[in-house]
């Protein structure tokens, strides 16, 4: 089912050009969704459509037919001026690659924030990326031009992990920054202190905007499928540790569920919306994701 | 202290397979695969505690492995756990030594009487303090002159003490001590020297029922040497018997010369009393015999003497023999007759006075009255009253019958046809050593009866079970009289088909026996057998005379209770009751008067035929089986439980590694 309806991930990992990328996946999806709910609530008026049975009776025009003695529903533009920002963490962590992944966490991440951005200017929606670790290494405004996309585009093709995690400072310096209100998405692992990325995504949310955020894990992390003895090697720290995962496996599953659990509390908390993503997620999903969070601000 | 010896040793080799789980772990472990992951947050509570608890149990796996591959090749060895033995406390060259001499009077004869001294001496310096020494002396019985622990000094001087005694000499009872004494020294070297002329006769009471302890070892210096000039007494008569009162007494004394050369005229002496009585000369042959015969009325009671050689030879314990004839009056004997018939073969009492009244002078003053004729004041004055198919005699004569079997005296019953069996019983009762059931008629292949086993170990009939001294088995009974109350009866004699045949029971100091037979012919040929005739005389001459002791004993023999004086008219100290050498004991007896007791050495001393030294060796040397049992012996330790020790510690780590095992791989 998942490679019908979506694409195949060894197919997308073989591209190297992201905008490529993000056009495959978004036009797949475009493809997918035929008659999409989302087009009809959009804010601006299209044009009327006689009714027919079927058509929700909200979307009546009941002057219309006052008039004419007619049933027609209004069809609308959708909204164009959302101003979208892309928050993409380029930590050391997020270049984690498990054994069995077709890409690390960065190259998801860029994916993803890559289909996000083509999917969003084709709403025609202003987008804005920030590429950061433990500081901001990287902050495009948001703009509407398809350069712009291009810019993006290439910000995320290049982008290579960096320093040590430290998810929260820059999303203050950030949540700072942006006056205008809008959807903020944030691409990271998360793996900072839970309670300091929650206040930071707080921060977002007391500014205004809403906040999407996309927690992109390997499935290596989430299962330690590993066998042999291992000496793992902390990527930002360095720190080495040797362990039998047949051994450590349940008391790790154990902390990592307290972790993701402290997230999803967390952000439902404050009102944020929280979705897990391993990297063999289908990027399709995220695009869902963004277009169930703009109906709803709809 | 304890230590381990192996029966295996070779398979300790084994234990370098302990290695084996070791280099398989080293082969094939898992090779550390290095992972840069994103953080190790999620490991930090647990995985260093695991990783030491892991590195644990697989060390602990490693060890068990190990192990148990270590415990087969010890299994393999046959571990034997013991108490340290005093051998490794002592160090490899230890030694214990037991010096066995002999000092019996074989060895008093020359040329061994040199020998033995030399030995003596040498073996005196031969003492080595690093040796541990005990001297034993045996002749008929064993004396430890000196113990393991006694000093050299102390060892030579029990040895230069030694003197060669008079008594017989008893190798096995020597050698058996010896083993004892050595058996429990633990040293590496444990060594027996037996010092001996190794006489055969002593050697002969050796049935192979035991050995000495492996690691013993026997060295038999012998003392060997036989003089060309010796002249012995090998064998008299009278020497040890009760004469009666009439008649004379006969000496009969049997020399051989065991020289080369013939000798003319050589003199044989009876002494009495110290006095020369007779002399007889002798012609000896070389290497032939002679007996010299005396003929002399003794007097009433003891009659000490000796049989003399008038010659000096190499051996002159062999020249003399003494003796004490004990002259007793005769014995008054009354039978009594229950039924008297004109026909001798069915008279009761006929066979029986025959056979009392034979010979010149007789030992018994026997007197026949009819038992109704019997008389309690003639039956009080007779030694032994014999009762032939006698059913019941009146009240006084019971109780006549009765003192004199209080007075040591006896009754010899021989209930035959005539006898009511159940008056029997009830009339004689305590005075007969059973009662009488019924009379037994054997038919078939049973009849006639005939008599089964007989006790010739008892005084009364000692004298039947000499080689060709009779045959009872020959006897045929065509009845016989079952007994009843028997429980406090000897039985002396029994019928093939077990039933009692003659029995005796002690009442007061005499003695009561019954025959289930009668003394005539009409139920059995007995009387009619050279047999009877001295059957009945040592069953009478038993029951009136069997008070008088022996009179002549043999050197280490009991003397008899009382004070003792030697032959050498020293009174003997108190509690010295045996008899150490030869001659002449005067006892003072308890209830009053004097008897004398000969005392010779043991002739047997006098038989120079010897064992071979490899005869003794070989017949002493443990068996291979004992070997082997000796090893674990030696060790002190129990071979099947260390066995079971070692099959459960195995099984027991055998659960442990795979119950281990599992849990490591599932980790």
């Amino acid at each position: 089912m998942a490679t019908s309806r979506y694409l195949d991930f060894d197919v997308l990992a073989s591209i190297d050009n992201m905008e490529l990328l993000a056009q495959t996946v978004v036009e797949g999806f475009l493809l997918g969704l035929h008659r999409s709910p989302f087009r009809g609530f959009s804010v601006e008026f299209a044009e009327y459509r006689q009714y027919t049975p079927g058509d929700e009776v909200r979307f009546v025009d009941w002057r219309v037919y006052a008039r004419s003695d007619r049933f027609y529903v209004k069809q609308y533009e959708e909204e164009t001026n959302l101003a979208c920002h892309l928050l993409v963490d380029a930590s050391a962590s997020m270049g984690f690659r498990g054994p069995d992944s077709p890409m690390s966490k960065l190259d998801y991440a860029s994916s993803l924030a890559a289909c996000l951005a083509y999917f969003m200017m084709r709403q025609r929606d202003s987008v804005s990326l920030t590429i950061f670790d433990s500081e901001i290494r990287t902050s495009m405004p948001a703009r509407q031009r398809h350069s712009h996309l291009q810019h993006i585009l290439a910000a995320l093709e290049n982008c290579q992990a960096g320093n040590v995690t430290n998810v929260a400072a820059p999303m203050h310096e950030l949540a700072e920054g942006l006056k205008r209100r809008g959807m903020v998405i944030l691409i990271s692992d998360l793996l900072d202190d839970p309670a300091a990325v929650l206040s930071a995504l707080q921060h977002f949310r007391f500014q205004g905007h809403d906040v999407l955020a996309l927690h992109v894990m390997d499935r290596a992390e989430l299962l330690l499928d590993y066998d042999r003895m291992t000496e793992f090697v902390d990527s930002e720290s360095g720190e080495k540790l040797l362990v039998s995962p047949a051994a450590v496996r349940a008391s790790y599953m154990d902390e990592l569920q307290r972790f993701l659990s402290a997230y999803e509390k967390g952000a439902a908390r404050v009102r944020v919306d929280y979705k897990l993503f391993d990297t063999k997620t289908p990027l399709e999903l995220a695009l869902s994701e963004y277009l169930h969070k703009r109906s709803k601000r709809a | 202290m304890l230590a381990v010896a192996f029966t295996n040793p070779l398979y300790m080799v084994g234990l370098a397979g302990a290695a084996l789980p070791i280099l398989i772990h080293l082969l094939t472990r898992d090779r550390v695969q290095r992972v840069t992951f994103p953080s190790l947050r999620f490991f930090v509570r647990t995985a260093r505690a695991s990783l030491v608890r892991r590195r644990f149990e697989e060390v602990l796996l490693i060890a068990l492995r190990c192990a148990l591959c270590a415990m087969l090749a010890v299994a393999f060895a046959n571990p034997l756990l013991a108490k340290k033995d005093q051998a490794q406390q002592l160090g490899p060259n230890s030694r214990s030594r037991v010096l066995l001499v002999d000092r019996s009077a074989s060895v008093r004869r020359q040329p061994v009487r040199d020998a033995w001294r030399e030995a003596l001496a040498s073996l005196a310096e031969s003492v080595d303090p690093k040796t541990r020494t005990a001297v034993i002396a045996f002749d008929s019985g064993t004396e430890v002159l000196a113990g393991f622990d006694a000093s050299p000094e102390q060892v030579r001087s029990s040895l230069e003490r030694l003197a060669p005694g008079y008594g017989s000499s008893d190798l096995v009872g020597a050698l058996r001590k010896a083993r004892d004494l050595i058996e429990k020294e633990r040293t590496a070297t444990r060594e027996i020297v037996l010092l001996s002329d190794l006489p055969r006769r002593g050697w002969e009471r050796y049935r192979g029922d035991w050995r000495l302890p492996p690691g013993v070892k026997l060295t038999v210096r012998e003392l060997s040497g036989v003089s060309a000039d010796n002249v012995r007494i090998v064998e008299t008569s009278l020497t040890n018997s009760q004469a009666v009162q009439a008649g004379d007494s006969r000496f009969g004394v049997r020399v051989v010369n065991d020289g080369p050369a013939e000798l003319q005229d050589m003199k044989v002496s009876l002494i009495l009393g110290g006095e020369v009585a007779e002399t007889r000369a002798v012609s000896l042959p070389a290497g032939g015999a002679a007996t010299a015969r005396f003929r002399r009325k003794l007097r009433e009671g003891d009659n000490p003497g000796v049989l003399r050689i008038g010659r000096e030879d190499a051996n002159p314990l062999d020249n003399e023999r003494y003796f004490n004839v004990a002259v007793q009056p005769r014995i008054r004997v009354m039978i009594l007759n229950g039924h008297p018939s004109p026909v001798a073969r069915r008279d009761a009492a006929f066979f029986v006075k025959t056979a009392l009244s034979v010979g010149e002078a007789g030992w018994f003053d026997v007197r026949v009255l009819d038992a109704a004729d019997a008389d309690a004041g003639a039956v009080r004055k007779v030694d032994v009253v014999v009762l032939a198919d006698v059913t019941a005699v009146g009240e006084s004569v019971r109780r006549a019958l009765d003192d004199v079997l209080q007075r040591g005296g006896g009754l010899l019953f021989l209930p035959g046809a005539h006898v009511d069996g159940e008056a029997f019983s009830r009339n004689f009762g305590d005075l007969a050593p059973c009662g009488l059931r019924e009379v037994i008629e054997p038919t078939g292949t049973a009849a006639p009866a005939r008599l089964g086993k007989v006790a010739t170990d008892h005084a009364a009939l000692k004298v039947f079970g000499k080689p060709r001294h009779g045959n009872f088995a020959t006897i045929r009974f065509h009845r016989y009289w079952e007994v009843t109350r028997s429980q406090t009866a000897r039985v002396l004699a029994r019928f093939q088909d077990g039933r009692p045949a003659l029995l005796e029971k002690r009442r007061g100091d005499g003695v009561a026996m019954m025959s289930l037979t009668p003394g005539d012919l009409t139920w059995t040929d007995f009387p009619q057998r050279t047999l009877f005739l001295p059957y009945i005389r040592e069953l009478v001459r038993y029951l009136g005379a069997r008070r008088q002791e022996q009179s002549t004993l043999t050197v280490g023999q009991k003397l008899p209770d009382g004070k003792v004086v030697g032959p050498d008219g020293k009174e003997l100290a108190a509690g010295a009751a045996v008899a150490e050498v030869p001659g002449i004991y005067r006892i003072r007896m308890p209830e009053g008067g004097d008897r004398h007791v000969a005392v010779n050495v043991d002739p047997a001393e006098f038989d120079t035929r010897a064992v071979q030294p490899e005869e003794i060796v070989e017949a002493l040397r443990p068996t291979e089986a004992e070997r082997q049992e000796a090893r674990g012996a030696r060790a002190g330790l129990d071979h099947t439980g260390l066995w079971i020790w070692i099959l459960l510690l195995f099984s027991c780590l055998t659960v442990a590694e795979l119950a281990m095992a599992n849990r490591t791989v599932r980790h």
